[in-house]
C-alpha cells in the first residue's frame, strides 16, 4: 500500500500520484465500443468516465423522417439482444395511437416470443459472464440452449437476431406449425439444463468470491440513477413494467418479480438466474392454449397517428424500455425519443466502481449486461 | 394522489402552469425558470415524493423549445409528466435537475449534445455522444449537414 | 470469394493456393476444390481481431461458440489486441468517431493483413443510409477490404 512504501534511502515515504487508463473502445470486456477513461492509484479506481458515442447511429433523427413501419427495423438493432421487445414498444404506442385493441392471439404470441428472447438474452449475458471471470465452459453451454431458441425464430419469422416481427397492427406472419411443439421441446430441455448453469458457477469458491460484495448498489441510489431491469431489482427495487403497467398477455399469467435486497454482483447474478425459470413458467401457461384468430388488424398501408403524446414502456432484459411519440398528425413523428434502460444503467457505474480494483470492474460492467448501441442509439 | 389533487399541488407552487392530459399522462407546462422549485419541491414532499425520473429529453418547436421530465413515485405509484418551456431557440437556458435525480446528469449531457440546450450548474456539461469540435446540434429541425447526410 | 485488390492478392495467392484464380470483370473468381481450400485453410490459419460494434458482434460469437464453431476450419483464437492478429472482421456499423479508432487498429496491425466487412452496415452503411448524420459510408472509406 501506498502509506507504508518508503524510499530506502531517505526513509520518507514514496510519493504516489493518479494516473489515468483507457479502457476501450476496443477492449473485449465492454461488449462493443464503450470507452471508460480510468482515474486510477495503483489498481484501485478512484474514478470511472464512461465516453459514448462510438456507434451513435442517430437513429432517433432517422425515426423523424421515417414511416411507423419503418422505425421497427431500427428499434430492432438498438438493444438487439431484445430486439422483439424494442419494437413491441413501438408497436404498442402506434397502436395506442389508433386506439386499436390487438386480438387474443397476437397478445399471446407476442408474449411468448418476450420471454423466449428473454431467455435467449439472459442466456447469452450468463455464458458471457463466464468468460469475463475467466470460466470459457459457460460460453460453449449458453451458446448451446442458446442455438435452440433462435432455432425456433429463424422458422417463425425469418431471422435470427433482427427478427422485424412485431409490426404496428399485429405481427408479420403467423406462427409456423412446428412452432408449439419446438417451444415445449425447448422448455421441457431447458429445464434440465438450467441447474447445469447453477453448479457450474453458482457454488464456485473462486466465483463467490469474485462476486459477493462487488459493486454494491443501494436501493435510493438505483431508484435515483433511474437503474430498471434485473440490475434494479437486485437492489431491491421494485420496477418490473410486467408487473407495474402490464401489457399484451402479461395480465393474465402468474408470475413473479424476483427481487433481492443485497445488491451486489452476485445478486445480479442470482437474479437473471432466477428469472430464467420466471421466463420458462410463463411460456408454459401460454403454449398449450394459443388462442385461434387473426395475427394482425387491418391498418391503413401508411399510418398516420392522431396530433398527440404516447408513451409506451415494456420490460426488455436490460430493464424498462421507453417510447415517447410526439405526433403532429403525419405519417412520421415529430419527435421520437427512446428511454433505454442501458444508458441510465451506465450512470450508475462511476458510483458503482468507486474503489474497486481493475479486475472487479469487469465484474460490474458485465453484471449489468450492457448493450453499446441501445446505450449510444 | 389523484390527478385532480396532484393539479391543486402544481398550481400551488406554480400558478401559472398549464395543464393536458395526453398519452395516459398528466403533462404540466411550467416556465423554465420555475421548474427547479417544482421539481424539488415534488421530489422531497411527503405526499408527491416523485423520486424515479425515468425520461428526460429535449425537444424543438419552431419557436420554443422545452424539457420534458417523465416523473413517477415509486411510493405512491403515481406519474406526472413536467415540461419546461424555454422561450429562446438561440440561448436556451435551464437549471439543471441532476442535484434532486442522479441519472438526469447523463440525460442532460445528452440533451445538450443534441439540442444545444443549457443546464445551468450541471456538474460536467459536455458533448457525450458526438465529438467535443461537432459544430450544430442535429436534433433541431433547423440543422444542415451537407457532408453527412443523404436525405431521402 | 471476391477480391478486390486483385494484383497483390493474385501475386500472394499462387505460391501454394489449391485453385485457379479467373479475372472476370473487376473482381476475381476462385475455381477449387472444398476439401482442398478446407486443407489450405488449416494450413494457413488466421487470428482474426474481433471489432464487434454491432448486432454482427452477436452472430460473429455465435460462429465461433458450440454450434458452429470457426476453429474447426483454422481459424484459432479470437485476439482481442491487434499486435497478435491478422485479420480485422469488422462486424458492425462503422460510425465517424469510430473510423479513427479503425483506422488505428489497422494500422498496428503487422503486415501481411486481411480485412474482412461483414453485414451490410459494415460494407455500405445498409439500413442506416438516409438522414443520418454519423454513420460511415462503408469500411472501405476507412480501411482497405479484401473481402466483403
Amino acid at each position: 500500500m501506498a502509506e507504508t512504501a518508503t524510499n530506502t534511502n531517505t526513509g520518507k515515504p514514496l510519493e504516489t500520484q493518479e494516473y489515468f487508463i483507457n479502457m476501450g473502445p476496443q477492449h473485449p470486456s465492454t461488449h462493443g465500443v464503450l470507452r471508460l477513461m480510468l482515474t486510477l492509484e495503483g489498481e484501485t479506481i478512484h474514478n470511472v468516465e464512461p465516453h459514448l458515442g462510438y456507434i451513435h447511429r442517430s437513429i432517433e433523427k432517422m425515426c423523424e423522417k421515417d414511416t411507423y413501419a419503418q422505425i421497427i427495423h431500427l428499434t430492432d438493432r438498438m438493444d438487439y439482444l431484445s430486439s422483439h421487445m424494442n419494437n413491441e414498444a413501438v408497436s404498442l404506442a402506434v397502436e395506442q395511437g389508433l386506439e386499436v385493441e390487438m386480438p387474443e392471439r397476437v397478445k399471446v404470441i407476442r408474449t411468448i416470443i418476450s420471454e423466449l428472447t428473454r431467455l435467449s438474452s439472459h442466456q447469452l449475458w450468463w455464458g458471457v459472464f463466464g468468460m469475463d471471470l475467466g470460466a470459457i465452459t459457460s460460453f460453449l453451454y449458453g451458446f448451446r440452449d442458446r442455438e435452440m431458441i433462435i432455432d425456433i425464430f429463424e422458422e417463425t419469422c425469418g431471422a435470427r437476431l433482427t427478427m422485424n416481427y412485431n409490426v404496428p397492427g399485429g405481427l408479420m406472419f403467423d406462427i409456423h406449425p412446428n412452432f408449439q411443439k419446438r417451444t415445449k421441446a425447448f422448455v421441457e430441455h431447458f429445464r434440465q439444463k438450467l441447474p447445469e448453469y447453477d453448479q457450474l458457477l453458482t457454488g464456485n469458491v473462486i466465483f463467490e468470491m469474485r462476486t459477493k460484495g462487488i459493486g454494491i448498489l443501494s436501493k435510493e441510489d438505483a431508484i435515483s440513477f433511474g437503474v430498471t431491469g434485473p440490475t434494479g431489482r437486485a437492489s431491491g427495487f421494485s420496477n418490473d413494467v410486467r408487473k407495474h403497467n402490464p401489457y399484451s398477455a402479461y395480465p393474465q399469467v402468474e408470475f413473479n418479480e424476483v427481487l433481492r435486497e443485497e445488491g451486489d454482483s452476485y445478486a445480479r447474478y442470482k437474479v437473471r438466474i432466477q428469472e430464467m425459470w420466471e421466463s420458462m413458467s410463463i411460456i408454459e401457461q401460454l403454449i398449450e392454449n394459443i388462442p385461434e384468430g387473426d395475427y394482425k388488424v387491418k391498418t391503413k398501408a401508411v399510418i398516420k397517428l392522431p396530433k398527440g403524446e404516447y408513451y409506451q414502456k415494456v420490460e426488455t432484459a436490460r430493464g424498462e424500455f421507453g417510447v415517447y411519440i410526439i405526433s403532429e398528425g403525419g405519417k412520421s413523428p415529430y419527435r421520437l425519443k427512446f428511454r433505454s434502460p442501458g444508458f441510465s444503467n451506465l450512470s450508475a457505474l462511476n458510483h458503482m466502481a468507486k474503489g474497486v480494483k481493475i479486475a472487479d470492474l469487469v465484474v460490474i460492467m458485465s453484471t449489468l449486461d450492457l448493450v453499446i448501441p441501445d446505450i449510444d442509439r | 394522489m389523484e390527478q385532480e389533487q396532484l393539479k391543486e399541488r402544481i398550481l400551488s407552487v406554480v400558478p401559472e402552469a398549464e395543464f393536458e392530459i395526453t398519452g395516459g399522462y398528466m403533462n404540466a407546462t411550467v416556465p423554465s425558470a420555475k421548474l427547479h422549485d417544482l421539481a424539488k419541491n415534488l421530489r422531497e414532499s411527503e405526499d408527491t415524493l416523485f423520486d424515479y425520473l425515468f425520461c428526460l429529453t429535449g425537444v424543438d418547436w419552431p419557436d420554443h423549445m422545452t424539457v420534458v421530465y417523465h416523473l413517477k413515485s415509486t411510493t405512491h405509484g403515481h406519474n406526472v409528466v413536467l415540461k419546461a418551456k424555454i422561450d429562446s431557440r438561440e440561448n436556451p437556458e435551464i437549471d439543471t435537475v441532476s442535484d434532486i435525480w442522479q441519472t438526469a446528469e447523463f440525460h442532460e449531457r445528452e440533451v445538450f449534445d443534441l439540442f444545444g440546450i443549457i443546464f445551468r450548474n450541471h456538474p460536467d456539461l459536455r458533448r457525450i455522444f458526438l465529438d467535443d469540435d461537432w459544430v450544430g446540434y442535429p436534433l433541431r429541425k433547423d440543422y444542415v449537414d451537407k457532408v453527412n447526410i443523404i436525405e431521402l | 470469394m471476391e477480391i478486390h485488390n486483385r494484383d497483390q492478392t493474385k501475386r500472394e495467392l499462387l505460391k501454394d493456393f489449391p485453385g485457379e484464380v479467373h479475372e472476370v470483370g473487376s473482381t476475381n473468381i476462385v475455381v477449387t476444390a472444398m476439401d482442398s481450400i478446407i486443407n489450405w485453410s488449416h494450413a494457413n490459419s488466421l487470428w482474426p481481431l474481433t471489432i464487434g460494434t454491432s448486432c454482427y458482434a452477436i452472430e460473429m460469437m455465435a460462429t465461433g461458440a458450440s454450434r458452429h464453431d470457426w476453429e474447426r476450419f483454422g481459424t484459432e483464437v479470437a485476439r482481442s489486441a491487434p499486435r497478435q492478429a491478422d485479420l480485422i472482421v469488422i462486424a458492425g456499423t462503422i460510425v465517424n468517431k469510430m473510423a479513427l479508432v479503425l483506422k488505428r487498429l489497422y494500422d498496428q496491425i503487422a503486415d501481411s493483413k486481411y480485412v474482412i466487412a461483414m453485414g451490410a452496415c459494415a460494407i455500405s452503411r445498409g439500413p442506416f443510409y438516409y438522414n443520418t448524420y454519423s454513420v460511415v459510408n462503408g469500411a472501405d472509406h476507412v480501411n482497405p477490404v479484401q473481402t466483403a
